[in-house]
């Protein structure tokens, strides 16, 4: 047994400490009434002032359930598409496999602010500008190269020979998907969906071009059309603390639920190179 | 499911007739199972692919978004290029994504170095579980909260500063000091993705290596440099391309807080595309400079997989 790590124990409170203040602060100011937030910003001697959170609940729900609703429609349409490429890609040879393979990957590398104007364009043709329907397909699309990689890397590592005992069994290609690699997979399709809330959750900026009406915004954009009611509102410096308290927790908590498979996922694709 | 394995041993002793049946019944169900590739590559192209390549296409017009686009060669570009706007973002967004990149790989390393030379079990886990959860914080809310922390009346920092003397420094709204404020957002920046890539990929060399380079006197920071990053290259190599392209894409921080000011300060060529297709309804000219920063990306992440290519 080593001696205890003294050293970098203490270096790691301190990293901690810092990483942490800076939203200990907002919870701590989300509780206080406005003129304690002006006078004493950083003091901590407070009484639980309920009225923040009420302020902000009223203006964040409408953001809140967006989201989710959002989330979950994008999550319906990207995960089991990529389960379909992804076990095509793990079982099956075909000329051009690599190629398209590549094609998906090759994503990856194409930057959004490549994509921003034409996608506009393209919403607006379709007729989904200033519906849902403008986040969730560019959602389920932007997520397909992960999802596909971490798919098809996963039903990899099921035996073939299950593959071949139930296709000689008369089992049908969408059958296997759905009766053996949906159930062996769940591990996996959870970590798509966890990755695709997060990303959604966090997204500002396509939200803020896609719906001209604030009342189909997601979360983030959601919040900054918050803030900015202010002064017509009257809320004050606690609402916008409670907001960010607001904003931050039902991901932190799905996050907490889903660990595993969140950290499974960042570094599956990474480590193997 | 249960059925399928159990018929397994069943299925080898009719092995010789499978190949015949392959050749007569396989056609038709491959085309089909080839079908299940559909629904994704139609995402992809749909959403993916053809905005890409409608906006190199239209990086060569001039278009206001509302009447036909026309065809106006490399005009865009070079007025792009042209413009006293160009060396001042290239120079801005040069320094942002030096400096973030060194954020973003240096400091998780660091983080994951830390919580490794923990004893393992439940404490390391913790510590690790720690750095992961503010990674989910929504940007927005971490850009609102430092814009706070750095706001000059009321902040922790220029506070805590004012108690070892230092006069309050203006941050987002001084010129001098408007970009480092941008990347000061997120400090200690451990809380990063890469954190857990060089976790996980530090923790896939192994105790033995690690601890038999200690015994042979290789320790410390000789042992990191030596043993450690080598072995991770490929991690080292796969962050720094993806945090590079990151950063040059997230203008979201100059967006909210300084809008490129104060004066230019802190434009970069992300946000000059957003101004001038959202703002002032030049397109094409936006998506010139879109196209560009795409084709520099490739450029740049081209030269980064050579340089830190792993030697085997």
């Amino acid at each position: 047994m080593k001696r205890f790590p003294w050293g970098s124990s203490v270096t790691i409170v301190v990293l901690l400490l810092f990483t942490y203040i800076p939203f200990v602060e907002v919870v701590e100011n989300s509780i206080k009434s406005d003129s304690q937030i002006a006078m004493d910003p950083l003091g901590f001697l407070a009484a639980f002032h309920i009225q923040n959170y009420i302020s902000a609940w009223n203006g964040m729900v409408q953001y809140l359930g967006n989201t989710i609703a959002v989330a979950v429609i994008s999550v319906l349409i990207a995960v089991p598409s990529a389960t379909a490429a992804g076990y095509v890609f793990a079982t099956t040879e075909f000329r051009g496999k690599k190629l398209v393979f590549y094609a998906f990957m090759g994503l990856m590398m194409i930057p959004w602010t490549l994509t921003l104007i034409p996608l506009f364009v393209e919403v607006k043709n379709f007729n989904l500008y200033n519906n849902w329907g403008a986040l969730i397909l560019p959602y389920a699309a932007g997520s397909q190269p992960l999802l596909v990689y971490l798919f098809r890397v996963f039903f990899e590592s099921i035996p073939a020979d299950l593959y071949e005992s139930a296709k000689l069994d008369g089992c049908s290609d969408v059958g296997i998907l759905l009766r053996i690699v949906t159930p062996l997979s769940i591990p996996v399709l959870m970590t798509g969906t966890v990755l695709m809330f997060i990303n959604i959750w966090g997204d500002y900026l396509w939200p803020t071009i896609a719906l001209p009406n604030y009342h189909l915004l997601t979360v983030s954009a959601g919040l900054q059309t918050f803030l900015g009611s202010f002064g017509a509102t009257g809320h004050g410096a606690g609402a916008a603390y409670a907001a960010y308290v607001l904003a931050m927790a039902p991901i932190i908590a799905l996050l907490l639920g889903s660990m595993r498979y969140f950290v499974n996922g960042i570094t599956a694709g990474a480590v193997k190179g | 499911m249960d059925g399928s394995i159990e018929k397994n041993p069943g299925i080898k002793d009719i092995s010789p007739a499978i190949p015949e049946q392959k050749s007569i019944q396989l056609h038709p169900r491959r085309f089909l199972k080839l079908l299940l590739l559909l629904p994704s590559v139609a995402l992809v192209l749909t959403f993916s692919y053809y905005p890409a390549l409608r906006s190199i296409v239209g990086s060569f017009t001039t278009w206001n978004g509302f009447n036909p686009p026309t065809f106006s060669g490399f005009s865009n570009f070079v007025q792009y290029i042209q413009s006293g706007m160009f060396g001042v973002e290239l120079r801005n967004i040069a320094f942002l994504v030096i400096g973030g990149v060194i954020t973003s790989v240096v400091f998780p390393f660091i983080g994951a170095q830390l919580v490794l030379s923990l004893p393992d079990g439940k404490w390391q886990r913790t510590v690790k579980y720690l750095f992961v959860v503010p990674m989910v914080i929504p940007q927005v809310v971490l850009i609102d909260v430092w814009a706070n922390l750095l706001n000059p009346n009321s902040g922790l920092v220029d506070a805590v500063l004012n108690v070892f003397g230092v006069p309050p420094v203006q941050w987002f709204s001084g010129t001098h000091t408007a970009l480092i404020s941008i990347l000061l957002i997120g400090f200690p920046w451990i809380s990063n993705l890469s954190f857990l890539i060089f976790l996980a990929g530090l923790q896939g060399i192994g105790h033995d290596i690690r601890e038999a380079a200690e015994m042979d006197g290789c320790s410390g920071l000789r042992r990191i440099l030596r043993i450690d990053v080598p072995l991770i290259l490929a991690q080292v190599q796969f962050v720094v391309v993806i945090s590079g392209i990151a950063i040059v894409q997230n203008f979201i921080p100059i967006l909210l807080l300084t809008q490129g000011g104060p004066g230019n300060a802190t434009m970069v060529p992300g946000l000059d595309m957003y101004d001038s297709a959202f703002q002032n309804n030049q397109l094409g000219y936006g998506m010139a400079i879109g196209t560009l920063l795409f084709i520099a990306m490739l450029i740049v992440t081209g030269a980064v997989l050579r340089v830190l290519r792993p030697r085997t």
